[in-house]
């Protein structure tokens, strides 16, 4: 495995919340700082709400943040233009409703944007990172099918197809492998492994707690928009963490094939 | 391919815009034969054909009147198709259109404060001039309604667009109302409201034409973003379209077309709303190919109905605008029904 030290994410002392949540006294995301290298793979796991999919917008600059800054390649963010970003982070947001008949091809071309000119057409070479993109999450044989006739789970894989074209050293995953079917889970998450092997950096959100240790190198909790914990999986995984922060009371062990188990047994009561 | 089909149906519908403004040229109650045509224009640019005798008056009826009324008809048609068909990908709204988002009706309420005080009739770009201040301010309002903190709710737009469309809308029938003292003027205003394309005059080609070829130019340089936006806000950024300053650009392109349009041939609708729809069902919603399409489609569209309405109804001056609604308010409710559409915002 390839490790590069040199930091290419990173946030410091980020906070946010939305305006409802201000009213209650809740913030959405309240002091995080982490540092993300190239060659990682991170999970961040945490209960509903725990600001999950804000801390990944926050990442990628669709919301700016009330406190705090992210940091692109050591420059801030927001001094980035957003064609900028797209050539260096690609999101793979929740939501997959799309009820425009654009073929999957053409959707997955779209990923090249960042790279085209007002009127430049696709070139030879984009169009091979479209067909190799198109191939790795399996779509080859529906190319010319309309995404708004597809499953959830197809669709989903579409927008996955997007962001691999976009040929981005950083790539951010929201539930990628929420409607996806086992096989395609466990796929997904295999590519999504070897490109951090090939230097990318990966931070996906993810329910599959199991999944997560299983594949990723790196785990972040979050809770109610704070950090509690962050490190190996074996670290972060553990029967007291899970009773605190997910409420569960839950066993941690190793399946047969050595792998971290998590087995939840009941919800608590607090 | 469908690339091949697009390109053909663009070629198609210009070749089909040349046809129809060719036709009206030879359209009107003074019949005009093809040599006497040929030989006015060749005088016109400066040479001499002398097919055959020409006169005075065709050299007027043809060069002051006929081909301003079918440029500005042309242009006309299609400033309104493009922007609705750049409002509906902004928008991800099958209904978005200049007159939902109330763009024309601020247009016409600064043409009819032009009528009502007079001002109008001071220079013949005074008219022009207030229905863009109309549909600017229009604008500027709706979408201080609608953002807050940088982030646009489409639903609260569109809603906002009706409401002051509303407001608008009632603020002259009150001017109307007062200006009834005065038959004339209130005629005026009934007239210009409906919309029509009767005397336009080169002052008016001029006007239009430029704003035309321009913020036409500057949608198309937009089909790609417009794509991007059609799956969604989140994924647009992530692909590297500021969301933020490509709707502000692109309101901004739109409703000075439209204000524009609308000042220099009135309130004519649904343009905007069935152009782009019937492109759609046959290019899809690519915006390469529905961008261009849809302008020339909308150029077909108000070239024929003029067309139609000389040939078929010479002698009464009917308004464009009511024969665009006769067809245009059918055929929505058509879409309707046909599709049960639910709203994405």
């Amino acid at each position: 495995m390839t490790q590069s030290m040199e930091i290419e994410l990173a946030c410091s002392k980020l906070g946010f919340s939305y305006q409802n949540a201000e009213r209650c006294g809740d913030k959405t995301i309240a002091e995080v700082s982490l540092d993300f290298a190239a060659g990682q793979f991170v999970a961040l796991i945490g209960p509903n709400g725990a600001g999950k999919s804000t801390l990944l917008k926050l990442l990628m600059g669709l919301i700016e943040p009330n406190d705090g800054e992210v940091l692109l390649e050591q420059q801030t963010l927001s001094r980035f233009k957003r064609r900028a970003i797209a050539q260096r982070v690609a999101l793979v947001p929740q939501d997959v409703s799309l009820g425009y008949a654009f073929s999957v091809r053409e959707v997955v071309a779209m990923g090249r944007n960042p790279h085209l000119g007002y009127f430049q057409a696709e070139s030879e070479q984009d169009r091979k990172l479209i067909q190799q993109a198109l191939q790795k999450t399996d779509l080859l044989a529906m190319a010319d099918r309309r995404v708004d006739q597809l499953s959830g789970g197809e669709r989903q894989r579409v927008f996955i197809a997007r962001a691999l074209a976009q040929q981005t050293p950083i790539l951010l995953m929201d539930e990628p492998t929420a409607n996806l079917d086992l096989c395609h889970q466990l796929e997904l998450l295999t590519l999504l492994r070897t490109l951090a092997q090939e230097g990318h950096l990966v931070i996906t959100a993810i329910h599959d707690l199991a999944l997560a240790a299983r594949f990723c190198d790196r785990l972040v909790m979050l809770s109610q928009g704070k950090v509690v914990a962050d490190g190996l999986p074996d670290e972060v995984l553990t029967e007291d963490s899970l009773r605190r922060y997910f409420s569960i009371d839950a066993r941690v062990d190793k399946n047969i094939a050595g792998e971290l188990r998590v087995t939840a047994l009941k919800p608590c009561s607090s | 391919m469908v690339h091949k089909k697009s390109s053909s149906i663009v070629v198609f519908l210009l070749l089909l815009l040349l046809v129809l403004m060719i036709t009206g040229l030879f359209q009107g109650p003074a019949h005009i034969s093809v040599q006497a045509a040929l030989s006015v224009f060749a005088e016109q640019l400066g040479w001499s054909l002398a097919l055959t005798e020409t006169r005075p008056w065709m050299h007027t009826v043809l060069i002051d009147v006929r081909v301003p009324r079918i440029l500005v008809a042309a242009c006309a048609g299609a400033c309104l198709a493009i922007c609705g068909a750049v409002m509906q990908g902004m928008f991800r709204n099958p209904l978005a259109s200049p007159s939902i988002l109330g763009v024309s009706s601020g247009a016409s309420l600064g043409a009819v404060c032009a009528l009502y005080s007079g001002l109008a009739a001071v220079s013949v770009w005074t008219l022009p001039l207030f229905a863009s201040v109309g549909a600017c301010l229009t604008l500027l309002l709706i979408y201080r309604i609608a953002s807050q903190r940088g982030q646009m709710a489409i639903g609260t737009l569109l809603l906002a667009g009706v409401a002051i469309g509303a407001l608008n809308t009632s603020a002259s029938s009150f001017i109307l109302s007062l200006s009834l003292n005065s038959w004339e003027v209130g005629r005026t205003i009934i007239y210009w409201t409906m919309g029509g394309l009767e005397g336009r005059t080169w002052d008016h080609v001029l006007l239009i034409v430029p704003v035309a070829v321009l913020g036409i130019g500057g949608l198309l340089l937009f089909a790609r973003n417009l794509d991007a936006l059609l799956l969604g806000e989140v994924h647009a950024a992530s692909i590297g379209v500021d969301v933020m300053r490509t709707r502000i650009r692109l309101l901004l392109i739109t409703s000075l077309l439209v204000g524009g349009t609308i000042s220099v041939c009135g309130g004519i609708g649904f343009i905007g709303l069935v152009v782009p729809h019937i492109i759609r069902l046959l290019l899809g919603p690519h915006h390469r190919y529905l961008l261009p399409a849809s302008a020339l489609g909308g150029a077909v569209f108000l070239v024929a109905a003029d067309l139609a309405l000389r040939v078929f109804v010479p002698e009464k001056s009917i308004p464009l605008g009511v024969i665009t609604a006769m067809f245009g308010a059918p055929f929505f409710v058509f879409l309707l029904i046909k599709k049960r559409w639910s709203v994405q915002v």
